[in-house]
């Protein structure tokens, strides 16, 4: 299957669509992958979680995140990958969705 | 890697609902499992790539071509490997993390050991380098179904 390479607009549109993501940050030595709840808010992706790894590990910190959908049929699908800075509301702030 | 009790038996956190998964079991998810992501340092910040793998005598093999991801993981070798499935309706899934070391495979002797697994790579090209992440610790967790969850969000188009 040949490899296509999707334009940013593409990919925020597969990002929308999407709701499982896996978030990258650096514990450590490791570049520790975990699933998480994503939601589009403009050009950023949101989630929660609580106190803990992610958290920690992500504070003046690039990270990385990825989202994909893959057909096992057909052997296709697509995957987006971003890198960014992650920064955090306290629970009083929160936005609510 | 250590034994630890959560090796054999399955473990359920009662906060969130859970399930961490005996390492065996993690074995067997991977073994069946087509894609995985691999999470490498590139220029300082963690970067996930997916990627066609096999599980060869408890370690994870892929072949790459030059770019950012092998630059990534031969600058810093300790990585991070991830797999996991999800039903969307249920709101269920599994993920098994493998924390390992990454290193070419190199030499005939091993080079034709890995040419004889059984990997398909979807992509067209070839690839030309075999890497092989041995693992340090391996961690899985199944999210169960909860009576008490509710329906998530629904998004347009799905």
């Amino acid at each position: 299957m040949p490899t296509e390479i999707l334009a940013e607009t593409e990919c925020m549109r597969l990002l929308a669509n999407q709701t499982v993501g896996r978030l990258a940050v650096q514990a450590g030595r490791w570049p520790l992958v975990v699933p998480v709840n994503f939601a589009l808010d403009g050009g950023d992706v949101v989630f929660r979680t609580g106190p803990g790894t992610k958290v920690d590990s992500a504070v003046h910190r690039g990270v990385g995140f990825q989202a994909d959908e893959i057909d096992l049929a057909s052997r296709s699908g697509w995957s987006v990958c971003l890198v960014g800075w992650q920064r955090w509301w306290e629970p009083t702030s929160w936005p609510i969705w | 890697m250590r034994e630890t009790e959560g090796d054999h038996v399955p473990v359920i956190d009662g906060r969130t609902w859970l399930e961490h998964l005996p390492k065996r079991e993690c074995f067997e998810l991977l073994s069946v499992s087509a894609v995985g992501r691999i999470g490498v340092l590139v220029d300082s910040a963690p970067e996930i790539y997916p990627v066609n793998f096999v599980v060869d005598d408890h370690t994870i093999v892929f072949k790459t071509n030059a770019g950012s991801k092998l630059r990534g993981l031969v600058r810093s070798p300790t990585v991070c490997f991830e797999a996991d499935g999800f039903n969307h309706d249920e709101q269920v899934g599994w993920s098994v993390l493998v924390k390992g070391r990454a290193e070419e495979v190199r030499g005939p002797e091993e080079t034709s050991r890995v040419e004889q697994l059984p990997l398909r790579i979807w992509t067209t090209g070839e690839k030309v380098h075999w890497i092989r992440i041995r693992p340090v610790d391996v961690t899985g967790r199944r999210i169960r179904p909860s009576p008490d969850r509710g329906p998530g969000p629904t998004r347009q188009g799905r």
